[in-house]
Parts: C-alpha cells; structure tokens; sequence
C-alpha cells in the first residue's frame, strides 16, 4: 500500500472512505494528489474475476449438491445466491473507494 | 380471463407513459439539467439485458432445469468485473472515434473497412431476428393467455393478416421509430431512449418482484413451505440438485457462462447503452456493481415462481414445464388477482419493448451507416444531394420496420416449437462471434482486416450451419436426416458432431466450433501478412486509447484538401450548428483569428471525418473525406513516423508540464524567501530604531551635561564633579551598547574569540552574584545560592560564561517588583552535563512573548515600554550557550516568575552552528 503524503508526513492510505476525503482535500487546496492504492484496482479486479470463475464452476460448484436446507431454503441454489452477492458485494466495495 | 379492451388499453397507456418519460428527459436535456447523466439511470439502462426472455422464459428455463438459468446472469456479473478496464477502454475509443456501433467499431479498428462493417452488420441482422422473434412470442402468448378463457386450447394459428403476433409486431416497429429517431440531425446519443430504457427497468423488476413476492407469501407460506413442499416430491426435488440424477454437464454449464459474459457487451442493445449512450466513464465505476446486483434482484423470485407453478398446476392444464413460460401470469390468473396478472403482463411489456427498441434502433443505425450509406453513396444523384439527414432518418425508419417483419417471419417460421431460451440461446452464439474481432482489436496492434474478415466469417458460418441450421430443421422445415446423419449422410459433417466430435450440447458444440475458428482465423491470417500503413494506425488509436500521456493525439492522414469542401461535407451531413462548433473548437486549436482563416491541415481532416463518422459510420465517412480531399497513399515508414512524431509531441509536453511544475515551486520558495527578507529588513529597522534610541539617550544626556559645564566656567565643583561621574556613566552605557552589537556580530559571523579553560562554575556564579550585588541592593532584592559543594570541571571559556550568568542575573534583576525581589540562582550536574537554573518572582514572561524574546532583533515588553537594556542579552547568552553545545530555554510559565535553563554538557560535541532563532522557545 502507498502511503498518502501530506505536509510532509505520510499517512498510510488503505483506500475507503477516508483515502478519498484525504484525496479531495488535497485537490482543494491545490496540492498535488498524493499517490493512492488505486492502482491496485486493477490487479484486485482481475484476482476477483478468476475467483468468481473458479467458485462458479467445476468442481468447486459440487460442494454445495447435497439435499440439505438452510433456513428452509435448499442448500445449492441458496449457496450460488450467496456466493453471487458476495461477488457483487466485494466488486462494489472496490470500485466505491476509488476515488473520482 | 381479462377483457381484451382492458389489457390493450392498459398497454397503450404504458407505452404512451414511457413516450412522456422520453419527452421530459429529452426537455431537460435540452434545459441543460440532463437526467441521463448519472450513474444509477445508466446501471438502470443496462438491465435492458432482460428482455422478455428474462421475465418469462427464466421461470420456463427453471421449470426443466433447476439452476440452469443462472449462467446466463452469472457471465455478465463475471463481465461486469472486468468492465472497469474493458468496458471503460471501449468506452474511451468509442468517445475519442465518434463510434455509434459495435459495426463501425470493429471496422473502424481494421483500416476503416467498409467490407468489414458490412459483415458485422449482416450477423447482427442475422443474429437479433430470433431474438426479435422471442420477444414477439412473448407479448403475443402472453396476451392470448390473459385474454382467453383458463383452460382453452390454444388457437391453431390463423391466416398472417389475422395474427395477433403480426399487430404486436407492428406496433412495436411503429413505436420504435417514432421513439429513436424523433431528431432530425441524426446524431449518436439518445437521452430520451436511456431515460425511458432505465424506467422500463424499473417497471419490469418491480412487476416481477411484486408477483414472486404475491405467490411465495400469498399462495404459500413463504419460502421455507414452497420449497418443503417441493423437496416432498422427488421429481421436483431433483431439479434442486446440479445434475438431476445424471452426471453434470460441466462443459455446457461453463460455454453458457461465457456465452452471457460476451453477449452482455456484444448484443447491440448492450453496447448501445452501455458504450454508445455512456455520458461520462466515472459512471462505470458504479453501474459495474449495481447491474449485477439488479440482475440478482431480478432472479430471486424465478425459482420460487418455477416450483410454485409446478406445484400449483399439477396434473391441471396450464401447468408442467410446457406451461412454465408464462407461469409468471397464469399463477396470478389462477389465484384470482386479475390485477396483479395485468401488472405482470405490462412488466413482460416492458422488458419486449425495451429490448425491442433499443435493439431496433442500434441495428437500423448499422444497417443505415454501414450497409446502405456506402452503398447509396457511390451513386452520383446521392452522392451530390445537399442535406442527407432526411435521408438517413429514412432509411433507419426502414430498417426498423424491416427487422421486426423479419422477427415475426422467423417467429411463423420456427419459433411456435422452441422455447423461449433457446431462441434467445441462438441470437447470443451470433453476437459472440464479435467478441475475437472486439476484444484482439483493443489489446493486440497486429490484428489486420483481412484477419477480422476470414475470423467473423468463418465464425458465423459455423455458427449458421451446427445452430442456426439444426434449429431450423428441427423446427420441421427441413428434413432432419441433415442433422443426424450429415449432408449427403457424410457422418463427419454432421452439424451438431462435427468432425465426429461429440459428447457436447449442440450449443457448447457449436460455440466451441465457431468461436475456435473464428480466433484462429483471426489471428493466424493477421499473422500471414504485415499491417498496411492505415491498418497500423487505427490499431495504435485504439490499443493505445488507454495509454495515459499528453492529450497529443497521433494524425495519420497526408494530403490536400480545401477548407471550404471540408465545411460543405459537414454542413449536409451535421448541418449549421454542429459544424460550426467543429470548425470552432479547432480555431482554437490552430490559433487563428476565425473560421475563414483555418488552414485545412491534416488534423482538421481528421477532426471532420471523425465527427462524420458519428453520423454516417467510419467507414462512410472515410469514402467521404476521399471524395472531397486529394489523399496521398501512405506507407508503414510514414505512420511509423507520424506516431516519433506524436510520441515526440508528447514527450515534449510531458517535459514541458513539468518544468512548468518546477517552475512553480521555485516560484513559491522565491516568494516565500522574499518574504522571509521583507520581515527582517523590517526587524532590522525596529533594530536600528532602538539602536539608535538606545545611543541617543545617554548621548544627549553628555551633551546636556557638558553644555551646561561650559556655558558655567564657575560651576561649585561638587556639582561639577557629579556632572562627569553621570557624563562617565553614560559613556560606558554606550561602550557597553556598542561592544554588545559588535559582540552579536562576531558571533553570529563566527567571527568571535573563545578561550579554552576550566571552569569552575559555582566559583564563577558567586563571582557573578558579587557583580549583580550593587544592582541587586539598588532594586532592594535578595539573591539566595543554591551550588552544589564541588563539579567537576568544565571545559569552556569562563569570560564567556560569566557574561550569560550576568545577563540573566540583570535580566531576573530588573523583573522583579522594587522592594521585595526574590531570585534564586541553582547549578546542578549530572551525567551528560551541568544545569543551571535563574529564577525570580517577577511578573513572568507574557505568553505572547514567550517565543519572541531570543529573537535577536526584538526585546520584550512593547515598543512603547521598552525595559531597560539593549535586547541583546538573551540572544548573545543563547549564541554563547549554543556554541559549547548547549542549550538556553525559558522554562514553562508556573506562574511564579520567569525562570531561564541552561544546559551545558561535559563534552561539547564540537563548535555546533547556533540554531536557528525561535524554533525552541
């Protein structure tokens, strides 16, 4: 991770929220942007993608075949919802701390 | 049932509703206060993707297969992953091109080709028709099913003129060309479309959202009771399992995947708005996650809708998987909610128009810019008309009608037999033959036309002959020895084993087949032959599209032409106002006075076709501009050329941005400097002024005195005798003063004389105290020693040292109160070095002060109450302290008088330069 550089002190910018108040601030007083994690965007992106092919086919996709119910909903297509959202939930969190 | 005069009206009111929709946005559009630029009515366009397909044939899908209706969903969640660098780099080519369609994209990439456009434009035809012929099904069954009574057999199909499908048709087509091609100049975005896309968007998921939601709760129990119930009956527990019983088809199941994943950017309609209609590309950022989070929302119910249907129906008509297509009304129907029914039959409205709309008018804009335009252009009697905008609507209007009769051909010709997922199955194996063309093309500058061309032929061929063709046959138009023992029985061309190869659905089969060859062709024909100089160009404009530089942007065009020809082609083809913003924008660029001035270089050539091409196609607007322009060929060496020179452009910018970068931070250190200089030339004059003060007193006071003795010869000589004791006085006052402004001077020059000895330091405080003593008993002020018996020796200059201990002595001397002055001197030793403390029980040093009084040009107190001294003590004894290594602080205010530290180590570390003033006070 780079660290944000302000006034000659680094902070450590994990991204989120707070990385991009840290960013915007700069760009109003007119200081030069400091170098984010947002190149590592990218590269998080494309691992996300190979996971989500990987967790959504053979043979990871047999774990969850077994006539078993969770909260009353079978276990399979409850498992493929599951592991949908999570994809979409971590693509969102991604690409919502980028800052503009 | 519902009253067939209920559910058209119904109807025509909605689709009236989304016309207003159109209109208000294109309003504010034209406002200025645009509702499309957002990132929500964007990710709301692009679910566009579910069609009636979707709405209904998903339940259909789930009804026989179980899970087996979510590839197609979890390929575009897949996409979407990778679209904030794919999808965005498209984006920006698309932007930088005025690219209008995944035609002219592809043939914009491969040197402009018109072949090349017009070959895309023939598969999308070729592909969309069944998907048009699905949506047609969809709205047509759909009405039929909620305008008869329950239980009615279906119609034999009547004669054409008769046929509902064919009004549905109709109106669809009417409405489409009213909707997309309302403007005059025919240019590429379409607020008013996004805007009615993203509404219908709304309106399908919730109708399906609010029907799924009615039959889990309201005809069961919740969830948990619908799929109990269904896990109690093997048959329908065993669509709950991935293999239903067998082994599972691994292979289908990943080629649908990837079929959804190219299709969800390669269906025309998907690049429309996701490319074409993209206002800004930071929209991407959102739109990546909530269009598959849309897509989830959209299918949660599609399970529960499959099973409940199949529960509810058992053994009825209506139900089993034949009637899972339109569970999604006949569920309704049968409960007895005929107005949740209507819901849900304007939510399948919905989704058919939306994609029919948007699917039309992306197709017609093919059609019109890159099969018919290079065609009618060639023709002498087009080529010379004045304004083609008119033209051009036309011909779009056409196209339009065109397609949706082709739809409902297809839809008489072989859509009665097959379900609506596999129609859909067929229209996505077409698209995906884009996806080597579109995808090489933006990553890989070796990709050539003719590479394109064979790869997309090949690719649509087979995908004609193992898809399209079996489907056909097996729809019972043809004979269907064809498809199980091959054309003139030669087993090994059998269309859905070709080459023998087996094991495999004929839709992986298929795609597998043709996306193999069409890579393969692609790759191994651009490899045969080295890139023509336009080929190479266009390539380095799109791989490069993302490359971050300067805003330099290689020209590779050579030739000659005349700014008035340039203009009279923009003119009939963007008319007066947009060509005058073109013409505009590169006064500026040239730095000329106006328009007339413009010289027609190579980049306003480029800069007129590229803007031709969003109205009439890339590849339309290059045969234009070689009308008008005498083009000189160019070879591979020219645009190897042209882009040194570009890259050399931008280089020098580069280079030129950050010396101007340098240039402001010397700029800012300058003036920071300046103003550093401007404040101690001013301390330097208040320095002066209370020099000067300082020597005038006792200057004046000698003078007044020695007048007064020389005007009185015969003064008593006591008196006189007084007289020069003060005269006396006053003069070492003014030694004293100038020998400390010499002394600051030589030190902070480094100038100064030290002596080297050992100094005892308490016999060097008393000493001192004895100095203070006559000062002390003037002030009436008591000075209590605390020395320890013995330290050890310190290595100094005693002079020195003895001049800080009086300063501070003096300095705690004339603080306290007159009368009842308390001051404490303290020395201490301990490892590192001495410590030495003066104390009094003055009034303290004010806070504002506290960092002021080392400064060597100011004094304590303020300009009109100076206190005695010159205001160079503090600073002298801190340059002194300094200079043995040590350091003089005040100690923090306890509210019992000011108390001065000095510490003094054993070792001085060298002669240490003085730190700079004010940093430690």
């Amino acid at each position: 991770m780079k660290p944000l550089i302000r006034g000659g002190h680094r902070i450590p910018c994990f991204g989120g929220r707070r990385c991009v108040r840290l960013v915007s601030a700069c760009r109003r007083q007119n200081l030069q942007v400091p170098p984010t994690d947002a190149p590592l965007t990218g590269p998080r992106l494309a691992a996300l993608f190979v996971a989500g092919l990987l967790l959504l086919n053979f043979p990871l996709l047999a774990l969850w075949d077994h006539p078993v119910t969770v909260w009353g909903l079978p276990l399979l297509p409850a498992a493929l919802f599951a592991i949908w959202a999570g994809l979409i939930a971590v693509l969102a969190w991604l690409l919502e701390r980028l800052p503009d | 049932m519902l009253p067939v005069a209920l559910v058209l009206g119904a109807s025509f009111a909605y689709l009236l509703g989304l016309f207003g929709v159109a209109a208000w946005a294109e309003r504010r559009a034209a406002a200025g206060r645009s509702v499309v630029g957002n990132a929500w009515v964007y990710a709301l366009a692009m679910g566009v993707y579910c069609s009636a397909w979707t709405y209904f044939g998903s339940v259909g899908r789930a009804a026989s297969g179980g899970v087996w209706f979510l590839p197609i969903y979890l390929g575009p969640t897949l996409a979407m992953l990778l679209a904030w660098r794919v999808l965005r780099k498209m984006v920006r080519i698309a932007r930088a091109q005025h690219i209008t369609s995944i035609a002219d994209f592809i043939a914009s990439r491969h040197g402009q080709s018109r072949g090349l456009a017009a070959l895309v434009t023939l598969i999308a035809v070729v592909g969309i028709v069944p998907y048009i012929a699905l949506q047609l099904k969809a709205v047509a069954t759909g009405l039929h099913l909620l305008t008869t009574p329950a239980g009615a057999a279906a119609p034999a199909p009547g004669p054409w003129w008769a046929d509902g499908t064919l009004g549905v048709a109709l109106v669809l087509a009417g409405f489409t060309m009213v909707f997309g091609t309302r403007q005059h100049d025919a240019n590429e975005r379409h607020e008013g479309l996004v805007a009615a896309v993203a509404a219908e968007s709304l309106v399908k998921l919730l109708a399906f959202l609010v029907v799924g939601a009615a039959v889990t709760w309201g005809m069961f129990a919740g969830p948990a009771d619908l799929f109990a119930r269904a896990l109690a009956q093997p048959d329908l527990a065993r669509l709950l399992t991935l293999g239903q019983g067998q082994a599972f088809p691994y292979a289908q199941w990943l080629a649908l995947t990837v079929l959804a994943m190219l299709s969800v950017v390669f269906l025309p309609r998907q690049f429309q708005v996701m490319v074409v209609e993209n206002v800004d590309e930071r929209h991407l950022k959102r739109a990546a996650w909530v269009f598959p989070a849309y897509l989830l929302l959209i299918n949660l119910f599609v399970l529960p809708l499959a099973l409940g249907g199949l529960l509810h129906f058992q053994g009825r008509a209506g139900g089993g998987v034949a009637g899972a297509d339109l569970f999604v009304l006949s569920l309704p129907l049968d409960a007895g909610w005929p107005g949740l029914a209507l819901l849900a039959f304007i939510g399948g409205l919905s989704a058919a128009t939306g994609m029919v709309i948007v699917e039309a008018i992306a197709v017609a804009t093919m059609v019109c810019n890159d099969l018919v335009m290079p065609l009618l252009l060639r023709l002498p009697a087009v080529a010379q008309r004045p304004a083609l905008g008119g033209l051009l609507l036309g011909i779009r209007r056409g196209t339009i009608l065109a397609l949706l009769l082709l739809g409902y051909a297809y839809f008489r010709l072989a859509g009665e037999a097959t379900a609506l997922v596999s129609i859909g199955l067929i229209s996505f194996a077409a698209v995906a033959q884009f996806a080597p063309a579109m995808l090489f093309g933006m990553y890989w500058k070796g990709g050539t036309r003719a590479g394109a061309l064979a790869g997309l032929w090949a690719g649509f061929g087979l995908w004609a002959y193992a898809l399209m063709a079996p489907a056909i046959a097996k729809s019972g138009w043809w004979h269907t020895g064809f498809v199980s023992d091959g054309p003139f029985g030669i087993a090994l061309l059998r269309p859905e084993q070709l080459l023998g190869l087996g094991g495999l659905d004929p839709l992986t089969h298929a795609l597998f087949w043709s996306l193999l060859a069409n890579a393969g062709l692609y790759v191994a024909v651009s490899l045969a032959r080295a890139p023509s100089a336009l080929e190479a160009g266009r390539a380095l404009l799109f791989v490069d599209a993302d490359r971050r530089g300067g805003p330099v942007r290689p020209v590779f065009w050579r030739g000659q032409a005349q700014l008035a020809d340039l203009q009279a082609l923009s003119l009939r083809f963007l008319g007066p106002v947009r060509t005058r913003q073109l013409l505009q924008a590169q006064v500026a660029g040239q730095g000329v006075p106006d328009v007339a001035a413009l010289r027609p270089e190579a980049a306003l050539v480029q800069a007129v076709e590229t803007a031709l091409a969003g109205a009439i196609g890339s590849a339309s607007a290059r045969l234009m501009v070689a009308q008008v322009a005498r083009e000189e060929p160019l070879a591979l060496d020219d645009v190897l050329a042209m882009l040194d020179e570009a890259s050399q452009l931008r280089r020098t910018s580069q280079a030129l941005q950050a010396q101007t970068a340098r240039l402001e931070v010397a700029t800012g250190e300058l003036r920071a400097a300046n103003a550093r200089l401007a404040e101690l030339d001013r301390l330097k004059d208040d320095f002066m002024a209370s020099v000067t003060h300082e020597l005038r007193t006792p200057l004046t006071a000698i003078r007044t005195l020695a007048e007064l003795m020389a005007d009185e010869p015969d003064m008593a000589t006591p008196q006189r005798q007084r007289f020069l004791g003060i005269v006396v006085a006053e003069t070492e006052r003014l030694t004293r003063l100038v020998n400390q402004v010499l002394d600051l001077a030589k030190i902070e020059a480094g100038h100064a004389e030290w002596r080297s000895a050992d100094v005892d330091l308490p016999a060097l405080a008393r000493q001192a105290a004895d100095t203070v003593q006559p000062l002390l008993a003037e002030r009436g002020a008591t000075l209590a020693l605390d020395l320890p018996a013995a330290l050890p020796l310190l290595r100094a200059d005693p002079d020195r040292l003895l001049q800080v201990l009086l300063n501070l002595l003096s300095n705690a001397a004339k603080a306290v109160p007159a009368g009842d002055g308390r001051i404490t001197l303290r020395l201490w030793g301990d490892a590192g070095g001495v410590h030495g403390e003066v104390q009094d029980n003055g009034p303290g040093v004010p806070a504002d002060q506290r960092a002021l009084i080392f400064e060597r040009f100011r004094q304590g107190g303020s300009a009109d109450h100076r206190p005695a001294g010159t205001g160079l003590g503090l600073p002298i004894s801190r340059q002194i302290v300094a200079h043995f290594g040590g350091q003089l602080t005040l100690r923090p205010d306890t509210g019992q008088g000011a108390c001065f530290h000095f510490h003094l180590p054993w070792t001085p570390a060298a002669a240490e330069p003085p730190p700079p003033a004010g940093d430690t006070a």
